[in-house]
């Protein structure tokens, strides 16, 4: 962060007079707002949903315990923890969001300190942080996670959803594709050497990287780009292709052509509930609440919530808890 | 501008409005500069005994200074969770330089002979200390004061990727919903908070030296 050094200041009296008010109005905010912390708001996250008034009745099952929900940025992952969320705390528990948190790195600390009981991971993700290989069978990621953290970080996998696939594809500009007459990653071939393709770090690792292995090309030069910001790089021409997540609105929205994966090499990247073991041993009723939304979750269903909120500009809790009720798993 | 205009963004007691981010923000930098101004003033203090010590001890500041926010906030989660703690303890640490560095400098551009005539005119140490020293050398400290507040408010922008609300959401939402809008909200008041804050305390220093002039290197 880099400060500039401030401009001297005029000596004028009339300047002088009018900033006294000003200083001695700001340095009481700034009092007044590190007294307030005293009574412990400073710990209410953005997004945090406060209780709803629905008490819950003594037969309800989750009365009073204390669960803590994050999410990466993502909309994907945080739309999936408002939904646990909501779901949660129809049953009674005393929940507290955590949503558009840092990268994986931060939600990985969190969950295994205990800073957050849950979060949304997706399957594809936690093999490359587990350093295991990828896969494109979704049982197996699944399996290969779920052993895996219960025994090294007692953390338990609850039920993905398996027809919701968050991956990455490689995606174009509708003018590129007819310009080179691209459907699938095949047809890159020749041309590839031509092409400049735009990818955020994560992309260039698990999709640049596999595909010009799997395909036997190269591009002729690899941007480094956030994934928002890398439709907009094809369309104004700054790139030919780029690496896009699947659930990504902007392919509807911006007509983008998803060139066809004929080898399947992009791995699957499910998402499910990571929950912390000794939360369900308090708990053990969280895992059937969210095992029931799984199959509600779809690609397609997904693109669409998504959209209300990247392109409608809808809050995530409006779109995640009209969903719920939509489906069925939440009552008015 | 229409995510900054409608008034809706703004409604009371609404967790990510801008009136509650901007409270948010406000209070993390407070805190944290007036915990950074509680730990720069003794150890500035001994700088100035033992000269010795001020080399080992601006060193230790700049090293500090120079690690990455969000990598030292990470590093904390597993200490202090998702809290204003995380935030915190980096924002304080980062302050260290300018105000450790500001509080010396501005003892030592005491005239030792202003002192002299303090104890000549029949002062207590004390007294020299309360009605000579800290007078005349609180325009400096209140200088380094603005360069901290200012550089905190900045670095306090990250505080949503650990949990805890500032103007940064603002940013982060609108970036990952592809909301131009809102993330030029979130750039405008940030920018805003710092130049307001800076010239209230400019204010402020300005308050502190009358009858005397700011010296250019200061103000």
């Amino acid at each position: 962060m880099h400060v500039d050094t401030p401009a001297r200041p005029h000596t004028s009296t009339t300047h002088r007079r009018r900033a006294r008010p000003i200083a001695l109005l700001w340095i009481a905010a700034l009092l007044l707002a590190a007294c307030g912390t005293a009574r412990g708001q400073a710990t209410v996250p953005p997004g945090a949903a406060p209780a709803t008034g629905d008490t819950a009745s003594p037969a309800v099952s989750g009365a009073g315990v204390k669960v803590t929900i994050g999410s990466k940025l993502d909309v994907d992952g945080q739309l999936n923890a408002q939904m646990y969320a909501l779901l949660l705390q129809a049953r009674g528990f005393d929940v507290t969001t955590k949503l558009g948190l840092g990268q994986t790195p931060v939600l990985d600390q969190a969950i295994k300190s205990g800073a957050i009981d849950i979060y949304p991971e997706f399957t594809g993700t936690a093999l490359t942080l587990l350093g295991l290989p990828s896969t494109q069978d979704p049982q197996k990621a699944y399996n290969d996670v779920k052993a895996r953290y219960a025994e090294q970080f007692q953390l338990t996998w609850l039920d993905p959803a398996y027809e919701l696939n968050d991956s990455y594809a490689i995606c174009t500009s509708p003018a590129v594709a007819q310009q080179r007459n691209l459907t699938t990653i095949e047809d890159l071939k020749p041309i590839a050497g031509e092409l400049t393709i735009a990818a955020q770090q994560d992309g260039i690792e698990a999709a640049v990287d596999p595909v010009e292995r799997a395909y036997d090309l190269r591009f002729g030069n690899v941007v480094q780009i956030a994934e928002q910001l890398s439709f907009d790089a094809v369309t104004r021409g700054d790139a030919d292709l780029n690496v896009c997540y699947t659930t990504d609105p902007a392919i509807l929205v911006d007509n983008f052509v998803v060139l066809q994966d004929t080898k399947n090499v992009f791995p699957i990247y499910n998402p499910a509930p990571v929950v912390r073991a000794h939360l369900l041993q308090e708990a053990p009723q969280i895992a059937d609440i969210l095992n029931e939304l799984q199959p509600h979750l779809s690609t397609e269903v997904v693109i669409e919530l998504i959209k209300q909120v990247s392109v409608d500009h809808k809050s995530v809790e409006e779109v995640a808890r009209a969903f719920l009720e939509q489906e069925g798993l939440l009552t008015r | 501008m229409q995510y900054l205009l409608d008034t809706r963004h703004w409604i009371l007691g609404e967790p990510t409005s801008i009136t509650s981010l901007l409270v948010a923000h406000l209070r993390i930098t407070a805190i944290s500069v007036l915990i950074g101004l509680a730990v720069a003033f003794p150890l500035a203090l001994v700088a100035v005994r033992h000269t010795r010590t001020y080399l080992p001890l601006i060193t230790v500041a700049g090293i500090l200074y120079t690690l990455p926010s969000l990598a030292f906030m990470a590093l904390l989660i597993p200490f202090t969770g998702l809290t204003a703690t995380t935030v915190v303890i980096p924002l304080v640490l980062y302050a260290q330089v300018v105000l450790i560095r500001n509080i010396v400098a501005a003892i030592q551009a005491i005239d030792p002979w202003v002192v002299e005539v303090g104890y000549a005119m029949g002062m207590t140490t004390r007294q020299v200390q309360w009605r000579v020293v800290l007078p005349l050398a609180l325009p400096v400290i209140v200088a380094g004061v603005r360069v901290a507040t200012v550089t905190t408010i900045g670095i306090a922008t990250i505080a949503p990727l650990f949990g805890v609300p500032s103007l940064g959401y603002l940013i982060f939402q609108g970036f990952n919903t592809s909301y131009a809008d809102q993330v030029m909200a979130g750039v405008i008041l940030v920018s805003a908070l710092a130049i307001l804050t800076d010239l209230a305390l400019l204010g402020v220093q300005r308050l502190l030296s009358r009858g005397r002039r700011v010296s250019p290197a200061t103000a």
